[in-house]
Formats: structure tokens, C-alpha cells, sequence
């Protein structure tokens, strides 16, 4: 269980976070929905400790984020899989290292027979072929990297699962193909996922509940059907905005392949 | 991991290499060599005037060994250990001697070595006797003392042929003590040359002064080729002297051995020009005494 | 009160444009020195950093062998062909020998070095940590449970440690050994000429000075930029700044290390 507490955040003069509360239950894809540049990232980070709250406090597990030593949190964080906005894959190292750097116990990490299994079986999960682990991430496509990353992520077998902006830099087809896999992880390994998103449809797709963050602080919580209900003036302009692009894109889609 | 182990291979050998590169310069620079086939021997000096381990042994000037430790037993005894080449040629003689030489003005040494011509071969183990050289202090010292017994005779005026003498010593003296520096470049003796050459370039003014005067009246072409000499003599010594100033100086604050040659260049160059000119004049004063005294006399 | 007030505003204007900087050079110098314990910390952990040292040490050693032989040829047959000019006719001609070993093991080697492998290696290092940096791949890395100083900084480090003085053994020699052949060919030198000026000048300090000095330089060169590359801000403009910084301060590090380790080493005899 994922639980935030009241946290704040700033940078210099400009408050990201102002009094964030939320809590994910096991089992559970919370969506953290909201405009570019209000702290949806910063609030991901701050649940595997690359970033402390100026205030509040983050509960994983029972465990103080926060205040954990640093052995501590490394352990932590082997719990947790992290797939990063723009895949943040190493170039130095092919596909098959990326992935074995993500097992996260030391000694299956040594363990050639298991690793070579493990990095073949991600790569099953995130529907990419096994030729793939040869392929350094330069050779790689936006989509694909997205999905090495996700592979990345889970190849330390995590209990909780966090996405920045998983859908984000790419195409709508490629986007649901994105969606699709973050349902499928969800029913297959049956990880708590935390999915920060600015995209509406896509997010009411994989989440059992929507958080909306708007100026700094949570503005709404609910499943996708108590969200569109909802009668927030900030939520309406928020989704009405969002999802007319969304149309836009789709008509656009229709346009091309009906010539 | 077949890959990585290609690497441990490369890096392996790249700093190995490297340790290796570092070992040969040591052992080479040093002078040292792996296989020390050498034949170590014992000798006794009173002073080793700065010889240091790594420097050459010569026999009649050719190098058969090297210098492998210096240790002071105790004050004014300094056992030297050098390693000769095992040439039966070299071999220790009952009358054997060394002697620590200068190699060049900068101060380098070197063992000159005489294993002897006697019937009996020396045993293995017993030291010989080192001959130390005449230390340049003493040889400085005296040259200085005869420049102002010089100096003192011209202020009183004595007569002609025991002042001609006493130049003749003086400059006699002097140059010997400038072969002297030549062998010994560091430490405290160095301090007398400048006294010495102090003394001299006084003696030298005053011999200026008096040829100066005498020129007026014997203008003839012997004299000046004297006047000359001592003229460029006495110009020499002033520039060696102020080298020799500015030398000791630093040597007096520490600075390093790149720190030294540039100066050293000018010293070098200055006192071997004086050397020159000194034993042109007494090259001169040798073959024409007569001449000299003439001048005396004016 | 106003000219109370108008001091007032002196002493807080001055303070502000006094501790700023100020406050930027401790900050720099604790961060360094975490930086450092945490490098310490991590020299348990060889399972990580050994395979990946051995990496960059093949990328640093053989890909800088070339630059840097290059290099110390071109100073030892300039040496040599300047000794030969200065010295021609004042001093012996062994002594070119002397200068040729001793400048080339004191100063050149170890010092023309250090300041190539800043700009290969400081650059390199600086530049890769930076983009990881923006990239958020140390951020993935930490996000793994795995620490960037083990899997990162400390393969980098002890790779340049590791091959740095090698690199500099290699330098003098070939220094030494261009500046022989160059002397042989313009002055005459002879073999016998050359060692015995080297050999006499030449005391097993000066090359325990040159290895110690090659040590901190390869300090200088790696910690250095890895330390900035590390602490990169802002996207790939931060990148650029990073690098330029981690060559200019290694350069000027490795300057200074140059004049303390002579004061300390040999200043005072």
C-alpha cells in the first residue's frame, strides 16, 4: 500500500506541491491525471525516494520513504518498478543488460542461466521479440524503448509498478498498445501501479481510480464515471480540453486511412 | 562475460607494461642491472665530497663498475662499496688505490681506480685505502692569503722583484684553486672561491692601475699584449664573479637541478674563460720574466 | 536613521554578492567530499564496478595510447632539438642527456599527460555522466535499488587510476627515447654520452616523484569530471557547460596538484 501524507514540495519560489494527499491500495492502478508541469512526476519520484517531500510524509509498505538509510531504501526500491517518461534506457548497454540491470537481487544477477531466461520472459510480457536483446537502445524505435523500459521495470519481479507518462511522445496506436500492456501487467502479475498521465481516455482506461491534480494540490478522486459526473468547474475545463484533443487525434486517424 | 574477459587481458597488459616501463627506467637510470654480476669492494675514504651510489668506477678512465653504497661510519671515515666488473684485469692488487674525481664542474663524480701492479692479489673483503684529493678549501684558502699578502706588499711599496714573485704565486695559487673548483662544485668550499675571487679581482685592479700608468711611458707591443691579458683577465673574473654570486645564493635557498643549469652556463662558461686567460698570462709571465719586470720598474 | 539604514543596506548588498559565491564553493566542496565517502563506501561492492572498470579502462587505456605517445614524442625531440640550441658550445654535450630524461620524467611526461587525458578522458566521463544525468538514466539506475557511484563513477575512477600512470610510464619513455634519437641525429649525441648525463643527474626520487604525480593527476582527471558530469542541471546545454568546466578545472587542478606535489615532493632538500 502506496499512502501519501500532506506532502509539499517546491523549487526555489515555485510551490509544486501543496498538500498532497493520496492513498493506492494493493492491487490497485491509481491514475494521476493533470496538465504538464504540476508535479505528477514529482510525486512519482517522491514515492521511491529520487525526491524528498519538504513536508509530509510517504508510506510504502509501512516504510518511511523519507527517512529510510540508504541500504534501506535501495531495498525498497527493488519492490518497486519505475518505467520513466522517456524510457531512460542505458545506451552504453544492449537491450539484454538494460533489462538483467533490472533484476534486482544480486545474486540471480550473476546467474546467467536465470538472467537469459528472465530477460527473454520480459521481453514476452511487453510483447517484443527475443531478438530484440541484442539491439542497443539507439536502434530502437520510441515505442519500443518504452516497452524495454516497462520490460526493465518488471524484470525484478516489483510489487508496485509506477509510470511517468507511459503513453506520452507516442502515436494513438502505439499509445493503446502502451494501455493495453499496462492492463495486461496489471492482470498478469498483479502489481499496484501508480500511472501519471496527461491523457484522459487512456487513463480512465487502465485505472480503477483517477486522481486529478490541479494547481498543486488534488482537486478530484474517484473512478472514471464519479470523475466525468463530477460538477468541478476545474475538472470539467480540464477534461473537456483534453478530450476534444482527443477527438481531434481520432478524427485525424479516420481521415488518413479513409484516403 | 567471454567478452569481458578479453578486457581483464587488455587492461592487464597495459599495466603491467607499465610497471615494467617504470622497473627498466629504475634499473636503468640507475645504472643497476638485473643480473648484479659485480664484484663488490671495500674502500676507505676520509670524505667522499658528495660521491653518491650509481656512479661510474674508472680504470685509467675507462668504466669498469659503478658505486653501490655509501655509508659514513663515523666522522671522517666513509666506507665505499663498489661493484667492479668481473674483468680479471681489475682485480685488486695488494697496492691498489681510488680516489673519488671530479667528472665535470657540476658536481658529478666518479671512482678513478687503480687495482695496483704488485705480485700479490688482495683477499677478498679487505678494504683498500681511499686517497682523498687535495680539498679546494685548503688550496681557496691559501690562494685568498697570498692575494692580500700581494695586496699588502703593493700598498708598501716593496721592490720590484719581490712584488713580480709575489703575483706570480698569487696568480699561481689562484689558478690552481680555480682547477680546484672545477672539481669541487658544491657544499661549503664554494663559499671561499668567492672570497678568493674577491681578493683576485682586487689584486687584478690594482695591477690594471699600475700598467695603466706605465703604458703612458713604455708604450711598446709587448707590454700591451701583457696589458691586455691582464685587462681581459681582470674583466672575466668581475663576470665570474658575480655568477658565482648568484649561484651560491641559490644554492643557499635549495632550488632544484633544471633550476641551476641556466646560471650554471654562464658560471661554467666564465670561469672556463678565465681559466684561459689565467694561463695565457702565466704562460706569458713564464716565457718573459724579464718583461714583467720592466713593467715593474717603470 | 537614514544613513543607519543606507549601511544597513551596504553591509546586506555586499554580503549577498560576498556570500554567494561563497556559498557556492563550500556547497561545491562538501558536495566533492560525499562524493568521496560514497566512492569509499562503494570499494566493497567489486562485484559491480570490477567488470565495468575493465570496460572503460580497455575504452581510456588503448584508446588514449596513441595521443598521449604522440604527444611526449613530440616534447621529448622538441627538448631535445632546444637543449641542442641552448647548450651548443657553453656546456657538454652529455648533459642534453640530463635534460632530455630529467625534464621529460619531472615535468613533461607526467604533466602533458595528465592535461590530454583531461581533455579525453575528463571530457569523456563528464560528458557521458551528464547525459545520463539529463536523460534520467542514473535516476532509472537508483530507481533499480542500484547505486550510480558503484555501477557509474567508480568504475570510471579506478579505471583512470589504473591505467593514468601506465599511460605516463609509456610517456616518459617515449619522450626519453625520441629526445635520444632526435639528439643523436641533430648534435651527435652518442648512446654512451646520453646515459651517462642521464644517469647522473638522475637520482630514484625523481621517477617515485613522476609515478606519485601521474597518481594525483589521475585523481584529478577522473574524480573531477566525474563530479561534474554527476552533478549535471538543465538538458544538453548542461552537458556542454559540464564539460567545459570538468576540462578547464581538471586542467587547472592538475596545475596546481603539479606545483604542491613538487613543493612537497621535492621543495625542500
Amino acid at each position: 500500500m502506496i499512502q501519501l501524507q500532506n506532502i509539499s514540495k517546491r523549487f526555489l519560489s515555485n510551490v509544486v506541491l501543496d498538500g498532497v494527499s493520496l492513498d493506492v491500495q494493493d492491487g490497485e492502478t491509481v491514475a494521476l491525471l493533470g496538465p504538464s508541469g504540476v508535479g505528477k512526476s514529482v510525486t512519482l519520484k517522491m514515492i521511491n525516494g529520487l525526491l524528498k517531500p519538504d513536508s509530509g510524509d510517504v508510506i510504502v509498505d509501512g516504510l518511511h520513504v523519507p527517512k529510510l538509510k540508504r541500504h534501506e531504501l535501495a531495498e525498497l526500491r527493488s519492490r518497486i518498478g519505475y518505467v520513466f517518461q522517456y524510457g531512460a534506457l542505458f545506451d552504453s548497454d544492449p537491450v539484454a543488460e538494460n533489462i538483467r540491470l533490472g533484476i534486482t537481487n544480486e545474486d540471480q544477477y550473476h546467474d546467467e542461466a536465470y538472467w537469459k531466461e528472465r530477460v527473454k520472459e520480459c521481453l514476452r510480457l511487453v510483447n517484443l521479440s527475443a531478438d530484440v536483446a541484442d539491439k542497443y537502445p539507439a536502434e530502437l524505435s520510441g515505442g519500443m524503448k518504452k516497452r524495454v523500459g516497462i520490460a526493465r521495470a518488471i524484470a525484478g519481479k516489483p510489487k508496485y509498478l509506477l509510470y511517468d507518462e507511459p503513453t506520452s511522445g507516442l502515436d494513438p496506436v502505439n499509445a493503446d498498445v502502451i494501455d493495453g500492456l499496462i492492463e495486461r501487467l496489471r492482470d498478469e502479475l498483479g502489481v499496484t501501479s501508480v500511472v501519471v498521465s496527461h491523457d484522459v481516455r487512456g487513463s480512465f482506461r487502465v485505472a480503477d481510480r483517477v486522481a486529478l491534480l490541479w494547481q498543486a494540490k488534488i482537486r478530484a478522486v474517484g473512478t472514471a464515471e464519479e470523475i466525468l459526473a463530477s460538477r468541478d468547474t476545474a475538472v470539467q475545463q480540464f477534461l473537456e480540453r483534453d478530450l476534444e484533443m482527443s477527438l481531434i487525434q481520432a478524427e485525424g486517424n479516420q481521415d488518413r486511412h479513409g484516403a | 562475460m567471454e567478452l569481458s574477459y578479453k578486457e581483464e587481458v587488455g587492461v592487464g597488459a597495459l599495466v603491467v607494461a607499465g610497471l615494467i616501463a617504470f622497473t627498466i627506467f629504475m634499473f636503468w637510470l640507475t645504472g643497476r642491472s638485473i643480473t648484479s654480476k659485480g664484484v663488490p669492494m671495500p674502500v676507505e675514504f676520509k670524505n667522499v665530497s658528495g660521491l653518491k651510489s650509481g656512479d661510474p668506477v674508472r680504470v685509467s678512465g675507462v668504466k669498469k663498475g659503478r658505486v653501490a653504497g655509501v655509508r659514513l661510519d663515523r666522522v671522517g671515515r666513509v666506507t665505499v662499496t663498489l661493484l667492479l666488473d668481473p674483468d680479471p684485469g681489475v682485480r685488486p692488487h695488494v697496492d691498489a688505490t681510488a680516489a673519488v674525481a671530479s667528472a665535470d664542474f657540476l658536481g658529478a663524480k666518479y671512482v678513478d681506480y687503480n687495482p695496483g701492479a704488485s705480485d700479490s692479489l688482495l683477499p677478498p673483503g679487505v678494504p683498500i685505502k681511499g686517497v682523498t684529493e687535495e680539498q679546494f678549501a685548503d688550496v681557496a684558502a691559501r690562494a685568498a692569503t697570498s692575494a692580500n699578502e700581494l695586496i699588502g706588499n703593493v700598498n708598501k711599496g716593496l721592490n720590484a722583484a719581490e712584488l713580480a714573485s709575489d703575483i706570480h704565486n698569487t696568480l699561481l695559487a689562484t689558478q690552481h684553486g680555480m682547477r680546484a673548483l672545477t672539481e669541487v662544485a658544491n657544499g661549503p668550499a664554494v663559499k671561499q672561491t668567492q672570497q678568493t675571487l674577491a681578493a683576485l679581482e682586487r689584486v687584478m685592479q690594482r695591477l690594471d692601475t699600475l700598467l695603466g700608468a706605465s703604458k703612458v711611458e713604455k708604450s711598446g707591443a709587448r707590454l700591451d699584449t701583457l696589458s691586455a691579458n691582464l685587462t681581459q683577465l681582470t674583466t672575466r673574473l668581475t663576470a665570474a664573479t658575480g655568477s658565482l654570486k648568484s649561484v651560491l645564493d641559490k644554492m643557499e635557498k635549495g632550488e632544484g637541478t633544471l633550476g641551476r643549469f641556466a646560471t650554471d652556463t654562464m658560471l661554467y662558461k666564465n670561469l672556463n674563460a678565465t681559466l684561459t686567460s689565467l694561463t695565457a698570462l702565466l704562460t706569458d709571465l713564464r716565457e718573459r720574466p724579464g718583461r714583467y719586470i720592466n713593467v715593474k720598474v717603470f | 536613521m537614514a544613513a543607519v539604514a543606507g549601511a544597513l543596506d551596504l553591509v546586506r548588498y555586499v554580503g549577498r554578492w560576498g556570500s554567494r559565491p561563497a556559498q557556492h564553493v563550500l556547497g561545491n566542496a562538501g558536495r566533492f567530499t560525499y562524493l568521496l565517502i560514497d566512492l569509499m563506501r562503494g570499494l566493497t561492492e567489486w562485484r559491480v564496478y570490477l567488470p565495468r572498470m575493465f570496460t572503460q579502462a580497455t575504452h581510456i587505456g588503448y584508446g588514449s595510447l596513441f595521443i598521449v605517445l604522440l604527444v611526449a614524442g613530440f616534447a621529448g625531440a622538441v627538448t631535445s632539438l632546444q637543449t641542442g640550441y641552448q647548450f651548443t658550445g657553453s656546456l657538454p654535450l652529455y648533459y642534453a642527456g640530463a635534460v632530455i630524461s630529467e625534464s621529460m620524467i619531472l615535468e613533461l611526461g607526467p604533466v602533458l599527460t595528465a592535461l590530454i587525458l583531461a581533455g579525453r578522458i575528463g571530457a569523456r566521463y563528464a560528458a557521458e555522466l551528464g547525459t545520463m544525468r539529463v536523460t534520467e538514466q542514473i535516476d532509472a539506475l537508483e530507481s533499480l535499488g542500484r547505486s550510480p557511484i558503484t555501477h557509474l563513477l567508480l568504475p570510471r575512477v579506478i579505471a583512470g587510476i589504473l591505467v593514468i600512470p601506465a599511460l605516463t610510464m609509456f610517456a616518459n619513455a617515449t619522450g626519453i627515447v625520441v629526445g635520444y634519437l632526435t639528439a643523436k641525429g641533430s648534435l651527435g649525441l652518442t648512446y654512451a654520452d646520453f646515459e651517462y648525463g642521464a644517469r647522473y643527474f638522475f637520482r630514484p626520487l625523481d621517477l617515485w616523484y613522476s609515478l606519485i604525480k601521474s597518481y594525483c593527476f589521475a585523481g584529478a582527471v577522473t574524480l573531477i569530471p566525474c563530479y561534474i558530469g554527476y552533478n549535471t542541471q538543465q538538458g544538453a546545454e548542461g552537458v556542454g557547460r559540464a564539460t567545459t568546466t570538468a576540462v578547464v578545472s581538471a586542467s587547472v587542478t592538475i596545475l596546481l596538484l603539479d606545483a604542491l606535489t613538487t613543493k612537497l615532493l621535492l621543495g625542500v632538500k
